[in-house]
């Protein structure tokens, strides 16, 4: 599977987000993305998963153009920063209300991911009672749930403890095995140097390959 | 469970709506409680203006509850929704016609509610041009309640849910407050004259007319015999359609509105 | 005080408080320049005394308008204020500087300020705007009743406080207008104090009990056999000659405050974050 995003460019409130950006991806690598604060990350998220229109340029995943062929990235688990779920349902009626879009997987899977991120399934908590690692995890297991294609994750690590971070790139490790396409944006060098094959580099809106990355 | 207490709630205001009715009228017939309970105690001019802006509060009530329905998904977990929500337009579609059965079922409660105490309290027989009436109340009925809340929620989705409620909100109140000029309209007979003929339209176009059901007119003698208090050409079917193509205005609109949305912030409301 | 001013401050730089106080405005402008064509010219022997020529006096579809849309205007004017603070974050920095129970009083007492200043402060406006274009020594009635009429001092009767009125008719103008701003702040803050309870997670849902409450006054009379009009129009409107009740009045306004302040002296004793 080969994503390709081919000068895209936004505008909010006057303000270039998005210049002239042009990208490469293919499944079962992991692509990592740093930046300052405000460089146009979670921006670039947005516009490759569809969730924002561009207003120049081509999303463009094995031959079918994003907004013409489908709305949204077909088969992609996303999170974003500061992106939360519903406050009053479970971790499990989260994901069990999502996972009933698509209706593709079943209970049991479901149970299967909230495990994996190393939460408990039967956890009565609603979701405005977690701690700020415990909605990070949850969220993780929304977009790993569904076995996606693609993986677009903002900030993986945020709010995570040692454990936790342990947990999570093992995750990424065995989806990347999986075959999936992942592209993570992180502040974390450690996690950069230690899960992406290539790393990309994001600075008012531009982006650029981080040269001397050795795959 | 907020389904089901809206139910009990619009039955509460059927009730409330139907006692005043019961304890003045000796008997009844079922079109009589139709003609009543379709906003039968309001009429032109200053001194009905407060008994208008009563009978509309169920209304009101279900558009604030309701105004959330589609504009919800907006909010807090929009993006982890729409990123699986491939097909946004049959998604709306689908939630449109869930808000539609929606204003059906609590429109139903309502009117049930009243006919529960009529069939207590009054011997009566329904004859087809009853039925006829009844149906077609409530069908103009559902069609407003439906057109007004989808509109609270397509405003909802360009600003916020509390702007979109209080532009339609008051607009209601605004049409409402209209009918203040209209007091002569029919004092002295059908309208003469230029500005008679321009009040005339401006009533009979007023989205808040096509509730009242006794203002309307029916080529079926018996129905209009019921109703049609100032004797005009004001039909029922004109009603039902004006109601009608509104509703399918909105909903093109909502499709547009809905395909344009960009998911740039994380959730318009907490 | 100073944050108790600072927090009045914010509250009225909000779009929302200003929408409000920039709709009354433009109601009472409409209003005011549709008299001024409407009375040029007429003899001041014929002309009514200015400050019933008010909006808020009856039969007045500007006044209509303002009162139906009341319980939507007392709540959007500083209801949210907590809603938007808790979403921003910012009642954290606040809680941290000032305590919960100062930020809560503070922010409860600064809702009523606001609203009475909108309110009642639009329509002091009105009132210096009518004392200064329209004739003080005029004193004819828009009923058309005369002072001669033993009707008009039974209507006069009705007014709260009519003495005030037969002998201050000017302070008395301006009381109404004071009132009006008082009663629409014990609103405002009501609807605040329930925002801080956490029943409603969308903004929408708390224009709710406002507007049920005030909805439901016009049934109290019926369900409680009462021999006076419990409509909340009748108290809200200047001069209005229905049957109305004092205590009723104050009772109402007592019962909701009673209620916000134990709604917010509930949030204080709760954890100050809990949602």
């Amino acid at each position: 599977m080969k994503l390709t995003a081919e000068h895209l460019q936004k505008k909010i409130n006057g303000k270039k987000i998005l210049n002239d950006v042009n990208l490469e991806l293919i499944s079962g690598r992991v692509y990592g993305i740093v930046g300052r604060n405000g460089s146009g990350k979670t921006m670039l998220f947005r516009a490759l998963s569809g969730l924002m229109k561009c207003d120049a340029g081509k999303v463009i995943l094995d031959g079918k153009i994003l907004f013409e062929d489908f709305p949204v990235l077909p088969g992609i688990g996303i999170i974003l920063e500061n992106a939360g779920l519903y406050p009053e349902l479970t971790g499990f009626q989260n994901l069990k209300y999502l996972a009933g879009i698509k209706k593709k997987i079943k209970d049991d899977d479901i149970y299967a991911s909230i495990k994996r991120v190393g939460l408990d399934p039967d956890d009565k908590r609603i979701f405005r009672k977690y701690s700020l690692g415990m909605k990070q995890r949850i969220v993780i297991a929304q977009a790993i749930m569904e076995k996606p294609d693609i993986l677009f994750l903002d900030e993986p690590g945020n709010a995570l403890d040692e454990e936790g971070i342990k947990d999570i790139r093992k995750i990424i490790m065995e989806e990347k095995e999986r075959g999936a396409l992942i592209l993570i944006a992180s502040h974390n060098k450690e996690d950069i140097n230690l899960l992406t094959d290539e790393v990309y580099t994001m600075s008012n809106g531009e982006i650029s390959k981080m040269e001397g990355r050795e795959d | 469970m907020k389904n089901l207490g809206m139910l009990l709630l619009s039955s509460a205001f059927g009730l409330l709506s139907i006692l005043p009715f019961s304890a003045s009228q000796p008997d009844a017939s079922f079109g009589s409680m139709a003609v009543w309970m379709g906003f039968g105690n309001v009429g032109l001019g200053s001194a009905y203006l407060i008994d208008f802006l009563y009978a509309i509060v169920p209304m009101v009530v279900f558009q604030m509850v309701y105004g959330l329905y589609l504009y919800r998904h907006f909010c807090t977990a929009s993006v982890y929704y729409f990123s699986r929500c491939i097909k946004r337009k049959s998604w709306f579609l689908q939630e449109t016609g869930s808000l539609l059965l929606k204003s059906f079922l609590y429109e139903s409660a309502y009117w049930i509610a009243g006919l529960f105490v009529l069939a207590f309290k009054y011997p009566f027989s329904i004859t087809m041009a009853d039925v006829c009436l009844f149906l077609y109340a409530v069908t103009i009925n559902v069609l407003w309640l439906f057109a007004s809340t989808l509109a609270v929620n397509i405003l909802a989705l360009k600003t916020d849910s509390v702007a979109g409620f209080g532009i339609i909100f008051g607009l209601e109140v605004f049409f409402i407050v209209i009918y203040n000029f209209m007091e002569s309209l029919f004092l002295y007979g059908k309208p003469e004259g230029n500005a008679g003929k321009l009040l005339f339209i401006l009533w009979k176009w007023n989205p808040v007319s096509q509730l009242v059901v006794r203002w309307h007119s029916s080529m079926w003698k018996e129905i209009d015999a019921m109703v049609n208090d100032y004797q005009v050409n004001f039909d029922f079917n004109f009603s039902v359609l004006y109601l009608a193509i509104l509703s399918a205005i909105l909903i093109i609109l909502g499709i547009s509105v809905i395909s344009r949305v960009e998911l740039i912030s994380n959730g318009m409301e907490e | 005080m100073g944050i108790l001013l600072l927090q009045i401050k914010v509250m009225l730089q909000k779009k929302e408080a200003a929408f409000c106080y920039f709709f009354m405005l433009t109601m009472i402008l409409i209003h005011f320049f549709q008299n001024i064509f409407k009375f040029a010219g007429t003899d001041i022997s014929r002309m009514y005394q200015p400050l019933k020529l008010r909006m808020l006096y009856e039969d007045n579809v500007f006044g209509y308008y303002v009162i139906e849309l009341l319980p939507v205007l007392v709540v959007l004017v500083s209801g949210f204020s907590y809603l938007d603070d808790r979403k921003s974050g910012e009642d954290i920095f606040w809680i941290a500087r000032i305590g919960g129970k100062k930020y809560f009083f503070f922010k409860y007492a600064a809702s009523f300020v606001t609203s009475l200043i909108v309110f009642g402060g639009s329509l002091l406006m009105e009132t210096f705007l009518y004392l200064l274009s329209f004739p003080l020594s005029s004193v004819g009635d828009p009923s058309n009743i005369t002072r001669f009429d033993e009707v008009y001092w039974e209507l006069i009767s009705r007014y709260f406080f009519p003495d005030i009125y037969i002998n201050h008719p000017y302070l008395y103008g301006v009381g109404c207008c004071v009132a009006f701003g008082l009663m629409c702040g014990v609103l405002s803050s009501f609807s605040l104090a329930i925002s801080m309870s956490g029943i409603f997670r969308f903004r929408i849902l708390l224009f709710l009990p406002v507007y049920l409450i005030l909805t439901m006054t016009y049934y109290f009379k019926d369900f409680l056999k009462l021999d006076f009009d419990t409509y909340y129009g009748y108290y809200f409107y200047f001069y209005d000659t229905a049957p109305k009740n004092i205590f009723a009045l104050i009772l109402f306004l007592m019962v909701l405050f009673v209620i916000s302040f134990c709604l917010v002296c509930k949030k204080i004793n709760k954890d100050v974050f809990e949602k």
